[in-house]
């Protein structure tokens, strides 16, 4: 019994044991666990990643399938959108302008009774008229340009650009410019 | 002797070695292909987060339209701007307003040029709205061709003057105009919207123009127009 313990004891002893430095074991032991460790984190990860890419991508699928049987609405929704985006363009174009019926309905007022209209031409939409007129009276041309310097027709500006007398009377060529 | 010594010397580091080799073989071999899959899943993973959000939002705005109300605003729209050029129904048009306000028809012309599907013609003007020019030349009073004007530019589909003149015709009240009028119309669009793409919402803007749009006067609804209305001389007994 004495010679087993004596035994033990010379084993213990660093000089006597057989193989590696303790210390360089006890590292190369915590590496091996730390590796195997590492590993497993890895492949743990990898496969968290992979089932959650799978998770998502059916997810997306779904989502997909599901907007899928919601197209007749987009495109109607896509149409509409479009369609009024265009629309609204046009609109835009007028803006500040007036149309060919509110300039006709304007130069009636202007005109009144007594200037005969003998033509009138419209462009710009309606918003620039050229119209040629004549009245007998020279009083009732007198009238008229008084007239047209306080109108209320939304007239922006006017010129005269020719004016002649004959035997029935004056006729003149007035440009108006309307604003919207 | 010598060699026996010199392996049982080495024997210790055998096992270490053993695992330094499997670490660096299994690291080579195992952990570096992980991580770089680690790595593109994370990027695919957020790359798709940012779909599924996009998607789940596209389908909530789209689950809150209602279908029946789009249907009646596209077939506004679609009156208002048909999907092709459509010149016997345009001419048939202004002959309808024209009878309204009383004004005479002298002359209507129009050179439709190619009246193509939407796949043969492309539209080459993208920033300007294509349109077909119809000269007309009428005849009425004053206000029967300032009513005509009016209600032309009231109607569907969208028509604009492009230009107009007029003048008396001899002394009396008669007045002959001629004019050229355009007449908008729009092809459908090529492609339908990506899946992923997001669904554009209606402006206010726009949603006013459709306000506005709804005080216009269709002549016609477009499904009279598809329909031939020829008397066949027979009736069904089950209506």
């Amino acid at each position: 019994m004495k010679r087993d313990i004596n035994l033990f004891i010379a084993a213990k002893q660093p000089e006597n044991q057989v193989g590696l430095n303790p210390l360089l074991r006890k590292g190369l032991v915590f590496l091996m666990v730390f590796y195997i460790l590492f590993l497993t984190g890895v492949f743990s990860l990898s496969f968290f990643f992979s089932r959650k890419e799978e998770i998502l991508s059916a997810e997306i699928e779904k989502k997909e399938r599901q907007i899928e049987k919601q197209a007749r609405i987009e495109t109607l929704q896509l149409t509409v959108k479009s369609r009024l985006s265009v629309i609204k363009d046009i609109f835009d174009r007028e803006k500040g302008k007036i149309s060919v019926s509110q300039s006709l309905e304007r130069i009636k007022n202007l005109t009144g009774d007594k200037i005969i209209i003998t033509g009138i031409e419209l462009s710009d939409f309606g918003s620039q008229a050229n119209l040629r007129a004549s009245v007998s009276q020279v009083g009732d041309l007198i009238d008229f340009f008084q007239g047209l310097k306080t109108a209320k027709e939304g007239l922006e500006n006017f010129s005269l650009t020719q004016l002649n007398k004959d035997e029935k009377g004056y006729n003149f060529v007035l440009v108006f410019k309307f604003k919207g | 002797m010598r060699e026996k010594n010199n392996s049982s010397r080495l024997r210790p580091y055998f096992v270490p070695f053993l695992a330094l080799v499997f670490i660096l073989f299994s690291f080579f071999t195992l952990i570096s292909p992980r991580i770089s899959r680690i790595v593109s899943f994370s990027r695919v993973i957020k790359e798709n987060q940012v779909k599924l959000a996009k998607l789940s939002e596209k389908l909530a705005l789209l689950n809150s339209l209602n279908e029946p109300e789009l249907a009646d605003r596209i077939a506004l729209i679609f009156d208002a701007l048909p999907q092709e050029k459509q010149p016997v129904y345009v001419m048939s048009l202004l002959k309808q307003i024209a009878h309204e306000s009383g004004v005479e028809i002298v002359d209507l012309s129009v050179k439709p040029g190619e009246i193509a599907t939407m796949s043969t013609d492309k539209q080459k003007q993208k920033n300007q709205t294509p349109s077909l020019t119809y000269p007309i030349k009428i005849s009425g009073s004053y206000m029967q061709i300032e009513q005509f004007a009016k209600k032309m530019e009231t109607s569907l589909p969208l028509m604009r003057v492009e230009e107009m003149s007029f003048g008396r015709t001899g002394q009396s009240d008669l007045w002959g105009a001629s004019s050229k009028i355009a007449a908008f119309y729009l092809f459908l669009p090529v492609t339908i919207g990506k899946i992923d793409a997001s669904v554009q919402v209606i402006s206010e803007e726009e949603a006013k123009v459709y306000d506005l749009l709804r005080q216009f006067t269709p002549a016609y609804s477009s499904a009279d127009m598809l329909q031939p209305s020829v008397e066949s001389g027979r009736s069904n007994p089950f209506i």
